[in-house]
């Protein structure tokens, strides 16, 4: 998993049909202590409602993807907003 | 998946057994940049069960997904062959055609 | 899921089985500024996107996952991107 700052959302008709009312949000990789920006920028789904500028933790898992959405095992996402981070700290 | 040339094969006797019978090509990855087919940065080893030979251009499929190719079930690859390109169109320009 | 512009395709006649009736297109991954990253690359498309569109793939083992058999396809045009906001 990593943590991310949302920059944005993507508006799709033509997709893929388990993607139906799914929202997409861009979200921007930072390293999960400083926030530094870390990679590209990539899409993710949300159902939590994230705010642009928001702090996320992304998760990988193709499976709770297709959990969250109550989508088939044929739906093609594997990055999901899994929580909205109010703070990381060092040990 | 990957555009990739063939520039060799790996020849083993002793393999894992998922791997016997099975072919394996030396695949150079190219790209399209700016209009042009041009060599990209990585060399690997990938299976192949559609006959692709030296100089060919292929498609490669990576990671995990190599596995659901026909018969590679059992077969702990992580890249494999899935098309043998005869023709790429990009940037309305014809970059590659076989023959 | 990244963003890219179909800006090709490619044609071939022997395909692994099952792949034959699938459109190979041809992408160049782009930021949020519609500037290209990484490489190009090749994927299946569900959508029908013509070239030139601005799309979303994904990639890896979930881009399998629409191909029932399942078919050996480690990236997928998963929607055509219709808009997007971007804040940097």
């Amino acid at each position: 998993m990593f943590t991310a700052q949302v920059k944005g959302s993507v508006t799709s008709t033509s997709k893929h049909a388990s993607l139906k009312g799914a929202r997409l949000l861009i979200v921007q990789p930072g390293e999960p202590l400083s926030g530094q920006p870390n990679g590209f920028a990539q899409i993710a789904v949300d159902v939590l409602g994230a705010a642009i500028g928001a702090q996320v933790l992304v998760s990988g898992d193709g499976r709770g993807v297709q959990d969250m959405l109550k989508a088939g095992r044929d739906c093609p996402v594997r990055l999901a907003i899994v929580a909205l981070v109010d703070r990381s700290l060092s040990q | 998946m990957i555009i990739a040339k063939v520039i060799g094969k790996v020849v083993a006797t002793m393999k894992e057994p998922g791997f016997q019978s099975k072919k394996l090509v030396v695949v150079h990855a190219h790209i399209i940049k700016e209009g042009r087919l041009v060599p990209g940065q990585t060399v690997i080893v990938a299976n192949d069960d559609l006959g692709a030979g030296e100089g060919d251009l292929v498609a490669v499929t990576q990671g995990s997904s190599a596995r659901l190719a026909p018969g590679m079930k059992n077969c702990p690859t992580d890249a494999v062959v899935i098309a043998l390109i005869d023709r790429i169109d990009a940037e309305g320009k014809v970059v590659f055609h076989k023959g | 899921m990244y963003m890219a512009r179909i800006i090709g395709r490619v044609e071939a006649r022997i395909r692994s089985p099952g792949l034959e009736a699938h459109r190979l297109v041809l992408l160049q991954p782009l930021d949020f500024n519609e500037q290209p990253i990484r490489w190009s690359l090749i994927a299946t498309d569900l959508t029908g996107a013509a070239t030139g569109s601005l799309v979303a793939f994904e990639e890896g083992r979930e881009a399998a996952n629409p191909y029932d058999p399942s078919l050996p396809v480690d990236a997928c045009v998963v929607a055509v991107v219709d808009d997007f906001r971007y804040h940097p």
